[in-house]
């Protein structure tokens, strides 16, 4: 196996796929803002009783309006008939009236005593969506940089930054690509695919410091024990995620609009670490570790002449 | 038969017995009553709902005043515990704050915030002459301190340190009014009254004492720190809104995760046998032990984000046991015998799951302090599982030390018999 010619083939895949989220979302504009990072417009409607949320959702979805967030709302946690829908974007007065209409004529269709209360204008509520997403990003891979450098050396701390980078870039581009809303938890399924990033690539580097210290050739075989180690922890490498992708599937399922757009990033997040962990950070360590023959051959060179001299 | 051993491991057992039934239907004695963990951990808006007080300015007021009222209500909320509140404003003159104060709050009413955030937090020192002698903007340092002694003691006050000009003045206001009142003014309504001695307060320091609970003394501090509003605030309307996520998300997650761990217990039984089942014995400690401190730290509310912390501490929690098992049948694959694979194995395995743990716990904890309240949310539960995920791989460790307690125990209770020599089999 060819660990430079692999490490180049996978990164060229996720390459691919961060440039076109990039280009597609830099295209329509960047990131599809939910209501808590852009202004828009909040309707409330009295649906006079109790009521189904994932019905007004969907019948608000299926009336042209697919942004929209639904809360349910009321005097008091026992009387929730009201239904809020922040709907991000629309900033017109004329867009804003029939909006309301819109959402009012959904509704409706649902349950006909509902009627419109108030249809008002927002800004965003949270700030700082880039560095909220920036800063904690570099820093995880700081991290991931400078323990692994402490622990096991340049090269180690390098591959690790990398794939934890990688991840981040990837749901990033995902999110783009897809046009996923970015709510107001986003930042924390970002850090999802880092923090698993990190442990794995932790996880490994500990395995091949055994193993290093308990082959004599280690220096030469390299690629072969980085491979073992791979295969080795391929099994445990799905339990975390599998754990929470599993709960965060159920929740979708059962849950709102918003929960589903959530854990989309989230699975994405575990895919790319799940997939930096395996075909990432041990070809690239195995690279980097890796004199290339002509650094090897120039390293001979000099020996060779000393050699001759002599 | 190591006597010590069995009467050590059935202890755990009975301790984990009588926490687990704690921690899922709480007790009663006498005037002490605990109640489920799992309803003690206060939730945030997005899993547990809130209320959402629309503040509205006075229809003279500036747009860049309801601005600069916004940063000053965002810097009260954060002073208060509430950075994952949000704040949006909505049509011109109006304020929203959508808080999570829902059945789950311990602390605060939603009607105590909501004036908190309103009132204009205008403090005024005023002699008995009704003049001005220092307002809030001068108090340079200012904490909550409760009483100890004497015929205030119990009171919880607010204790403040003036700047040099306002020290000269209320130097120069207290030789004057020795023996009288100066009355303490919030928006014009008078609080408090602090008797001046018969000399002169040369050092600028004083108190504001009205009878305040904790939590009344501390949100007037933070007003005090935070500046006064540009503009005058009235609560306009205050509602109740439910789960963000959904009404029954909250349950949905605890239900599919119990269904999940309980898959997990199973499969590590039924695998890794003996070990397995220290394994879960181990990780049911780990459950109550992670409840009992999202319950009991203050300020901690569980978020969608949070719980993404939880479920992955807990993952790597099974990750550290998994790979400690799957050492030890290498190790016994190898030729050595189960007591040695153990005793060589597993420290080996933890080590490479400590590390990758401890570069995390770094990482977490560095987001606490750096991350938005989002990030931080999911950080501290990390944290918090992080920590107790370490202790955990070294309980597992120390039950499956203990059960090696029978001498001539069948080695296939710790590993499938394919695994044994033939002759080491038994």
């Amino acid at each position: 196996m060819d660990y430079r010619k692999k490490f180049l083939r996978m990164a060229v895949i996720s390459l691919a796929v961060i440039v076109v989220g990039a280009v597609v979302g830099g295209i329509l504009g960047g990131f599809r803002l939910g209501p808590e990072y852009a202004a828009g417009t909040l309707v409330t409607i009295d649906v006079k009783g109790d009521y189904d949320l994932g019905a007004v959702e969907g019948a608000v979805r299926a009336a042209g309006v697919p942004d929209a967030a639904a809360v349910k709302a009321g005097s008091s946690d026992d009387a929730l008939t009201l239904v809020e829908l922040r709907v991000p974007g629309v900033r017109d007065e004329a867009a804003r009236k029939a909006l309301g209409e819109t959402i009012q004529g959904a509704v409706a269709k649902l349950y006909p005593r509902a009627v419109t209360e108030s249809v008002k204008p927002t800004e965003r509520a949270a700030n700082g969506l880039a560095l909220g997403i920036l800063v904690p990003v570099a820093s995880l891979c700081a991290v991931a940089f400078l323990y692994g450098w402490a622990r096991y050396g340049v090269f180690a701390g390098v591959s690790a930054c990398v794939a934890a980078l990688h991840d981040a870039l990837l749901v990033l581009a995902v999110t783009m690509l897809l046009r996923i809303p970015v709510g107001a938890a986003y930042p924390a399924a970002v850090m999802v695919a880092l923090v698993f990033s990190v442990y794995n690539s932790m996880v490994f580097f500990e395995n091949m410091r055994e193993m290093k210290a308990a082959d004599k050739q280690a220096e030469n075989n390299r690629e072969r024990m980085a491979a073992e180690c791979v295969r080795r922890n391929l099994p445990r490498t799905f339990i975390a995620p599998a754990l929470v992708a599993l709960v965060v599937l159920i929740l979708a399922l059962a849950g709102t609009f918003s929960l589903l757009m959530f854990a989309i990033p989230v699975f994405v997040g575990l895919c790319a670490g799940i997939y930096s962990s395996l075909f990432l950070t041990a070809p690239l360590w195995v690279t980097l570790e890796t004199p290339s023959a002509k650094a090897k051959s120039a390293k001979k060179k000099p020996a060779a002449k000393r050699k001759k001299k002599k | 038969m190591n006597i010590r051993k069995v009467v050590a491991f059935c202890a755990v057992v009975l301790l984990t017995a009588a926490a687990g039934v704690v921690a899922l239907n709480g007790v009663a004695w006498g005037i002490y009553e605990i109640h489920p963990f799992a309803q003690q951990i206060t939730r945030g808006g997005d899993l547990g709902g809130g209320v959402a007080v629309d503040l509205q300015a006075t229809a003279s007021s500036l747009p860049s005043q309801v601005d600069g009222a916004y940063a000053i209500m965002s810097s009260r909320l954060d002073n208060a515990g509430y950075a994952d509140a949000q704040l949006i404003r909505v049509g011109n003159d109006t304020i929203r704050a959508e808080l999570p104060i829902n059945a789950s709050s311990r602390q605060y009413n939603p009607d105590t915030i909501a004036q908190y955030l309103a009132q204009t937090g205008k403090l005024e020192a005023k002699s008995p002459d009704g003049d001005t002698i220092f307002t809030g903007a001068d108090i340079r340092q200012l904490y909550v301190q409760t009483i100890t002694s004497g015929s205030s003691a119990g009171h919880n006050v607010v204790t403040f340190a003036l700047n040099a000009e306002a020290t000269r003045t209320f130097a120069e206001a207290s030789a004057k009014y020795a023996g009288q009142s100066v009355t303490f003014t919030l928006d014009g309504t008078a609080i408090s009254r602090q008797l001046l001695p018969s000399t002169a307060i040369t050092n600028g320091t004083g108190s504001i004492d009205a009878d305040f609970t904790a939590e009344e003394a501390n949100l007037l501090a933070q007003q005090i720190k935070n500046g006064m509003l540009p503009t005058t605030m009235t609560v306009a309307d205050a509602r109740a809104f439910g789960p963000m996520l959904g009404q029954d998300a909250y349950s949905t997650g605890v239900l599919a995760l119990e269904l999940i761990l309980l898959a997990v217990f199973v499969v590590l039984a039924l695998r890794y046998r003996l070990p397995g089942l220290m394994a879960d014995l181990s990780l049911l400690i780990y459950v109550i032990s992670y409840l009992f401190f999202l319950a009991a730290i203050p300020g901690i509310r569980l978020t969608m984000a949070g719980s993404l912390g939880v479920l992955f501490s807990l993952g790597f929690a099974i990750d550290t046991d998994v790979m400690m098992f799957e050492r030890m049948r290498s190790e016994v694959r190898d030729g050595r015998t189960v007591h040695l694979a153990i005793k060589n194995g597993f420290p080996r395995a933890f080590s490479a799951a400590l590390n990758a743990q401890i570069a995390v716990l770094v990482g977490a904890f560095l987001l606490l302090f750096i991350g938005s309240s989002t990030v931080a949310g999911f950080a501290a539960t990390l944290t918090i599982g992080l920590t107790l995920a370490i202790l955990q791989g070294l309980l597992t460790r120390g039950l499956v030390d203990l059960v090696q307690f029978y001498p001539v125990m069948k080695k296939t209770l710790f590993v499938p018999a394919k695994l044994l020599p033939a002759a080491k089999a038994n």
